[in-house]
């Protein structure tokens, strides 16, 4: 197995999202923008990817530090994808039908924070309950 | 299921911290266990067993709910 420091990898993928989205709003030019969601994205993703594939589970740090915290954490990530996508059904369609109007961009905003609360909420649950 | 983890825990003078070390696990792992709210995996309660020299049976005990 590979050793790597424990939160490096995490770190490398909120580093990749920062530059993806406050790096794009501060960039100078809309081509350096679009570079920089791009390739903040495709850090984040493919350091996500290897961690899921090919790293031992002690590399998530203390989202899976042992079979219990394990458990709790795939447990919050189901919870949050199946919330998530439940989200954007119900958006997708208001999007067109809402008399206010819902812009995508917010419509995709709202679908990250309900991803957001629905893996915190759900990991404080069942640390509380397990 | 039940267990006696926190009598055989007593019974070698180990607090969950050092139960939880020795196993590689988080002490909260060790706290949920005996408190009954988390039933660990078999992995681990061979660990256990073996760590207190003793049978799997002898530290938890299942009951089915419909007594069969």
């Amino acid at each position: 197995m590979l050793k790597l420091q424990r939160d490096v990898p995490l770190a490398v993928a909120v580093i990749g999202m920062v530059l993806a989205t406050v790096g794009a709003d501060l960039a100078s030019s809309p081509e350096l923008a679009l570079g920089l969601v791009i390739g903040g994205s495709a850090l984040t993703w493919g350091t996500l990817l290897v961690m899921a594939l090919f790293i031992d589970d002690r590399v998530w740090g203390r989202l899976m530090s042992d079979e219990r915290m394990n458990r709790i954490t795939h447990r919050a990530g189901a919870a949050a994808w199946l919330c998530t996508l439940a989200t954007l059904v119900t958006l997708a369609r208001a999007v067109d039908y809402s008399p206010v109007g819902v812009s995508t961009q917010n419509a995709l905003l709202a679908a990250a924070a309900v991803a957001i609360v629905a893996f915190l909420g759900s990991m404080g649950y069942h640390s509380r309950r397990m | 299921m039940e267990n006696d983890l926190k009598v055989w825990r007593a019974k070698a003078d180990v607090t969950q911290a050092e139960l939880a070390k020795e196993l590689d696990v988080a002490r909260q792992t060790i706290n949920a266990i005996e408190r009954g709210r988390y039933d660990p995996s078999l992995e681990l309660a061979f660990k256990l067993a073996r760590y207190f020299d003793c049978s799997i049976e002898e530290i938890f005990t299942y009951e089915p709910d419909d007594g069969t």
